[in-house]
């Protein structure tokens, strides 16, 4: 598992405990010290060869890049089809770039109920309605491309 | 982010916007064990064989076509070269034999099926012999087969029998084809030096060292190298053949992935990574584009041979550092009637039949889809075969012809194939008489450097 997925994992858990409710500031102070308390054990692991830094990650992950013109609720919507289909959200990179949206997720399928191919399809559904181009690619191209 | 947004933007960049395609995935399988004395029972061998090994080729490949988010241009198959498969026969009926690959090509759905080849660099067989009898019907009749005929290696020398007999080949070969601009010689390459895993078209076959069977990729990409030459701005040539040097290692490794990928799915070894900067008639997808950007008006101008030599060597440079399974004829491709800067540069006479040949001297492949006048006769056709021959055997390396004498048609008019294979203007070649040179026939030695022993 990759430092991400784990710090959103153990984000998601204490949301679950706290509730929706809870201050921003306490979510990150507990979810620091738990990770804190974690890292000796992950750091005596040999490491991982999925970790995302250090070598290609497995085939599971796709990079999904969104442009197009801003709207409300673009992000909400993609992030929504990623729920319904149980992909994880592994990273996130969102910003407007000369008045355009431009956003950049990577999400694990591991444990979703659809392939890589089924879930860009999905997504080119809801691309149309949002007026945004959505494309969906294996992660390990981008690795292959500028990581040596 | 594990990737930086401009990783990533430059990734789909070059795949939406500069045309970066896997310009094939070519499945090669070896047909020597499909040998018997009974033509008919061949066929049946070599049917069987292709469609059962190529049964999930073209599903698979456009899965990960789908995954990758990289569009996979064509699906192809390379062969045994069918005249050694035929030579048992009794009754060496090719023209059977090449309606039975095509046939099979067209159930597994291939674009292409290279192999209807043979080796004949320093003599023939019989069976030889007879190929090359019913080459011109053999490409005429059929659809997605493609031909090739090796004539000459730097170990040993250069065959001018098997070339004369070439030069009256392709005119036949062209009249058959006459209502379609002769785009029967469109199928058929002229090897000097062939490679035997080369996984482009028509020159692929599948040579005799290689595996049972095997998966090879070709990449593409001129828009990409292209753009970063236009990028680059106004650096010297050293800092320009790095950064092509760069771009080519990134394609590179794009196709690697893709293709083991593929290899893996069907269960079969990965053989080679091809990369190829291989132009095609869209805007955006050109090799004179990137000669332009380099500063030159149109390929053809005085530079053009020096400004292809920086190309090609840092193509091959890129691509030996990312993959050591680069093979087959990775450089730069110059192809006339598919490249739409080349299409212009010979119509406004920038670019001549002599200068281009020139550029073959240090492209990776040579004389490629060049038209000439219907009326050429076949002892210049083979006097050009021998002339571009000459270039990869002293130089020790591979060139092609690949050459359309255009029936009923002359300098100035225009050969339309359409498609991949784009459109031609006629070029003038030399009026001069060749004709007593070429029937002397017989071996032109090989060269000093081909006894390395």
């Amino acid at each position: 598992m990759s430092t991400e997925t784990l710090i959103y994992d153990i984000t998601r858990a204490v949301y679950r405990r706290l509730g929706e409710n809870a201050s921003p500031a306490l979510v990150e102070d507990l979810v620091t010290d738990v990770y804190r308390a974690l890292q000796p054990a992950l750091q005596s692991q040999p490491p991982s060869p999925s970790s995302a830094e250090v070598a290609p990650s497995n085939h599971t992950r796709a990079v999904i890049s969104v442009f197009g013109n801003d709207g409300i609720g673009i992000a909400a919507t993609i992030l929504n089809v990623l729920a319904e289909t149980k992909c994880s959200l592994v990273d996130i990179d969102q910003t407007i770039l000369r008045g355009k949206f431009a956003m950049v997720l990577i999400a694990d399928t591991t444990r979703a109920d659809i392939s890589i191919t089924a879930l860009k399809e999905r997504l080119n559904q809801v691309a149309e309605k949002l007026d945004v181009k959505i494309y969906v690619q294996r992660e390990d191209l981008f690795h292959a491309m500028h990581r040596v | 982010m594990s990737l930086s947004r401009r990783e990533i933007l430059e990734t789909i960049r070059m795949t939406e916007m500069e045309n970066l395609d896997i310009r094939t995935v070519t499945l090669g399988v070896t047909l020597s064990d499909c040998a018997d004395a009974d033509l008919g029972r061949v066929c049946d061998r070599v049917q069987h064989k292709l469609e059962r090994i190529a049964a999930r080729l073209i599903p698979t490949v456009n899965e990960i076509s789908e995954e990758f988010g990289m569009p996979i241009a064509n699906k192809r198959l390379a062969l045994t070269p069918l005249s050694m498969v035929g030579a048992a026969c009794t009754d060496r009926d090719y023209v059977k034999l090449a309606r039975a690959v095509d046939d099979s090509a067209g159930r597994i759905g291939v674009d292409f099926v290279g192999g209807f080849s043979a080796l004949v660099h320093k003599g023939m067989t019989t069976a030889d012999s007879e190929y090359f009898d019913q080459l011109p019907e053999a490409l005429a009749v059929t659809n997605r087969l493609c031909g090739s005929v090796s004539v000459a290696t730097t170990r040993s020398g250069i065959n001018m029998n098997a070339i004369a007999r070439l030069g009256v080949i392709l005119k036949d070969l062209a009249r058959r084809t006459a209502d379609r601009d002769g785009l029967g010689c469109a199928k058929f390459v002229v090897f000097a030096n062939p490679v035997e895993d080369n996984p482009f078209m028509a020159g692929a076959f599948y040579g005799a060292g290689e595996a049972e069977a095997s998966v090879s990729v070709g990449i593409s990409g001129p828009g990409v190298v292209a753009h970063a030459v236009r990028t680059a701005g106004d650096c010297d040539l050293g800092e320009l053949a790095e950064i092509i040097k760069r771009t080519a290692f990134k394609i590179t490794r794009a196709g690697e992935l893709i293709g083991r990928e593929a290899a893996r799915r069907l269960g079969l070894p990965f053989n080679i990574i091809d990369v190829s900067l291989a132009p095609t008639p869209l805007v955006g997808d050109s090799v004179g584009e990137i000669l332009q950007a380099m500063g030159l008006e149109f390929p053809g101008a005085h530079g053009s041979t020096a400004a292809l030599a920086l190309l090609t060597d840092a193509v091959k440079k890129g691509g030996l550092m990312a993959s050591s399974n680069v093979g087959g004829l990775s450089g730069a491709f110059i192809p006339v009637s598919e490249d739409h800067v080349m299409i212009e540069a010979a119509a406004n006479g920038a670019l001549t039949f002599d200068k281009l040949e020139a550029m073959t001297s240090v492209c990776s492949v040579g004389l490629d889809m060049v038209a000439i006048p219907g009326d050429t006769p076949a002892e210049t056709i083979a006097a050009i075969i021998a002339d571009e021959a000459a270039i990869g055997v002293m130089n020790n390396k591979t060139t092609a012809i690949r050459i359309i004498p255009a029936p009923g048609k002359g300098v100035g008019e225009m050969v339309e194939f359409g498609g991949l294979l784009g459109r031609a203007p006629i070029m003038a070649v030399n009026p001069s008489h060749c004709h007593a040179f070429i029937r002397r026939g017989g071996r032109i030695p090989a060269p000093l450097h081909g006894l390395r022993n």
